[in-house]
Parts: structure tokens; C-alpha cells; sequence
């Protein structure tokens, strides 16, 4: 093959990839520009919905169980603790509920107590270190925050931020069936950032896509070259010419 | 006079450490809006809650900071004594790398430290050597032994 034929392969080749790879250097070029600002966009705190992640990923199973208070809904999503649609506080452990006491928001959770003001602001997260009775299994309103753990009944002094040991029985706070409106518009696990990282790491094909885009960097690797080969091919022919 | 006892218990809040402050002296630091951006101006640091539980024994003081590494928050407790960090231990380690900065071999170089000011800025007295690939967990680490030191002065002037 004679060095012009050569270069004119590679430039139909060249223009070929180009345009066959295009679409994905355009779709890898947007989400790396929006990975690069993931902070700033808060894509990593805003949630997929259930029916968009349940079609995208796996099923998501909708929460069942929640406390009704006169703010709305708390209930456990994970290891977030939602009122209504909106996450409050973190849980790693299974959440017992939610009792709202003269302007105080307590969570409690088996291994955590969260207590929050009336304008959602948090006054303190108590754990088992800092006398949280923990496992607690049960918790009541008896006029301030009950407890029930193996070791037997706690009451919470709010002020001194104690737990007492108490022998009073209690009316034991059970989640109740949550609504279908709020089980259903319940935010998924699945963050944007998570969507996005998927689609810009080719994991969204599945364990294919991911060689599917290292298909495309080798692709892309080539038309660099190529492109670098045919400019210079150009410049030193316009030279050529420029000197006869 | 409390007593430190020098290895957790098996049913300890601290499993594996042996970091044991006694419940009976717990104290409520009340964390007015000018501490708490004092301390996020100095440190960078933001203290979630309206009170902080910690415990003191005279002249001692022992803390249970929160800080995130990279992605996951890493829970330290810190006990200072006259000003100076007595003890330093990791209680939960959530990062997935950098968990290098539990090892007695790292956490001993803070010991002894105490905070030196320079005009707004405050920093450990001591010189701290980082770890290759554990970066954002040392950085954690050294600013919670900061903010530690920071609050146990508060705690015992007010």
C-alpha cells in the first residue's frame, strides 16, 4: 500500500470511529462534568424515586411501619430516618419510634436515641457510651420518654440527660401501617450520583458495559493517534507545498 | 477520685479499646451558637447537637468526637489530662481504607500533645508523620485531637 493510500484508510477509518464513538465520548464528557461537580449539585443527597430505581436496579421494597406525630410520618428507610419525604436523622440500627413530648422530637432506635428540637434541630444523639440503655425494644410516652431494654425499664430525664431505672408499666408505642401515599413516594436508596457514576463507568450495561467502555478507551486512544498522525501528515504536506 | 480502668470490659461500649471513661462522671457541655462557630472557624469542625456528653475527673476530661475520613464518619475518643492528650483511640472504623491510624504506632505520636495558638490559628504543639493512602483519616484524626483539647479547656474554665 502506497503512503498516500495508507493515509486516506486511515482517514476514512479515523472519520468512521469518530462518529461511531461519538454519542459515548458526548455521554462520558456530561457525566464526567457533572461528577466533577457532585457537591456542589448535592447528587449524592438526592434520591432516585422507588418506581424509577425499582426499573433501573433492583425491586425496592416501600416501607410498611412508621409513627404518626402531628409533623407527619417517621419512619425508617435504610439506615435514614425520614418524616414524611424528608431524611432527619441516621440509624444503623432497626428503628422502635418516634414520640413527640412537650416540643421534643425523640427517634429512638435499638441502639440510638436522637432528640431533636421543634424546629428539627438537633439537641443530642445519645448511644449506649453515653448511657443509652441499649438494645432498647420498646419505647413509651409516660409523660417523658419510656424505655424497654434486657436490663428492665428506663425513664429519660430530659433535663439532666440521664436514663432512671423505673418499675412503672407503660402503654408501648407500636409502629403503625404506614399510608400508601407516603410508602409510595418514599425516595430510594439509589442517589443521582450513584446513577450517574453507573452510567460514566459503563455499569449500567450491566457487567458487560464495563468492558463495552473499555472498548471505547482503546477507541479512543486510536483516534487520538490517528487524528495526531493525519494533522501531521497535512501540515508536512501544506509545507511541501508552500516550498515549491 | 475516679478510676480509669486500663482494658474494656467484654460487654464494653468500647469493644476493643480500651477506652473506658466511668458513666458516673458524665458532664453536659451546653453548646452555645458562639462555641460552636468558634470551633467551625478554627477547626473546621461543626458539632451537630445543642449539648455534648463527656466525662471529667478533675483535671481530666474524656471526649467522643465524630469526624468523616473520606466517605464514612470515624468515631475517636480522646482523653486529655492537664491540657495534654492523654490517650487517643479509634472506636469504630467505617472508611473502607486508611484504618492504618488505629495502630498504637500511629496514635502514640499524639500523646503528650496540647494545643499551641497562633493568633486565630491553632495547631497540636507536636509534629504529627502522616500515613501513605490514609490522608483524610489523619486529618481527621488530628483535628478531632484539636477540637478535644480545644473543648477541655472550654469545659474546665467555665
Amino acid at each position: 500500500m502506497s503512503k498516500s493510500r495508507n493515509a486516506r484508510w486511515i482517514q476514512r477509518w479515523h472519520r468512521r470511529l469518530g462518529i461511531f464513538s461519538a454519542l459515548v465520548l458526548l455521554v462520558l464528557s456530561a457525566t464526567g462534568l457533572l461528577l466533577n461537580h457532585s457537591s456542589h449539585l448535592h447528587l449524592g443527597e438526592a434520591k432516585l424515586s422507588r418506581a424509577v430505581a425499582s426499573w433501573l436496579y433492583a425491586e425496592q421494597v416501600p416501607p410498611s411501619q412508621g409513627s404518626y406525630l402531628p409533623q407527619g410520618w417517621v419512619y425508617q428507610l435504610e439506615q435514614n430516618i425520614l418524616l414524611n419525604n424528608e431524611n432527619i436523622q441516621r440509624c444503623e440500627s432497626a428503628f422502635l419510634g418516634a414520640l413527640w413530648l412537650e416540643s421534643v422530637l425523640y427517634i429512638a432506635c435499638e441502639q440510638q436515641l436522637h432528640v431533636l428540637d421543634k424546629e428539627m434541630r438537633l439537641i443530642e444523639s445519645l448511644d449506649s457510651r453515653l448511657g443509652y440503655p441499649a438494645p432498647v425494644t420498646l419505647i413509651a410516652n409516660c409523660g417523658s420518654l419510656c424505655l424497654q431494654s434486657k436490663g428492665g425499664n428506663w425513664r429519660y430525664q430530659f433535663n439532666a440527660g440521664t436514663f432512671n431505672k423505673t418499675e412503672e408499666q407503660k402503654n408501648w408505642h407500636a409502629l403503625k401501617k404506614l399510608p400508601h401515599q407516603i410508602s409510595a413516594s418514599a425516595p430510594s436508596a439509589f442517589s443521582w450520583e450513584r446513577l450517574i457514576l453507573d452510567i460514566h463507568a459503563g455499569r449500567f450495561l450491566g457487567p458487560a458495559g464495563v468492558w463495552i467502555m473499555d472498548f471505547f478507551v482503546v477507541v479512543f486512544f486510536i483516534l487520538s493517534f490517528s487524528g495526531i498522525y493525519l494533522w501531521w501528515r497535512k501540515n508536512a504536506a501544506n509545507k511541501k507545498t508552500k516550498n515549491r | 477520685m475516679l478510676t480509669w480502668p486500663s482494658l474494656a470490659r467484654s460487654e464494653s461500649a468500647f469493644p476493643g479499646s480500651n477506652f473506658e471513661p466511668l458513666e458516673a462522671s458524665l458532664n453536659t457541655l451546653w453548646l452555645k451558637a458562639e462555641l460552636k462557630k468558634q470551633i467551625l472557624d478554627s477547626f473546621g469542625y461543626s458539632l451537630p447537637g445543642i449539648r455534648l456528653r463527656y466525662w471529667r475527673s478533675e483535671n481530666r476530661s474524656a471526649w467522643v468526637l465524630h469526624e468523616v475520613g473520606k466517605e464514612q464518619p470515624i468515631t475517636f475518643g480522646i482523653i486529655i489530662s492537664e491540657g495534654k492528650i492523654e490517650q487517643i483511640d479509634v472506636l469504630e472504623y467505617r472508611e473502607t481504607r486508611g484504618g492504618e491510624i488505629q495502630y498504637p504506632f500511629f496514635r502514640k505520636q499524639f500523646l503528650g500533645s496540647s494545643l499551641a495558638q497562633k493568633g486565630e490559628q491553632y495547631r497540636l504543639n507536636q509534629s504529627i508523620d502522616g500515613i501513605t493512602g490514609a490522608t483524610l483519616s489523619v486529618n481527621a484524626m488530628k483535628k478531632v485531637a484539636k477540637v478535644a483539647l480545644f473543648l477541655h479547656k472550654h469545659a474546665l474554665s467555665s
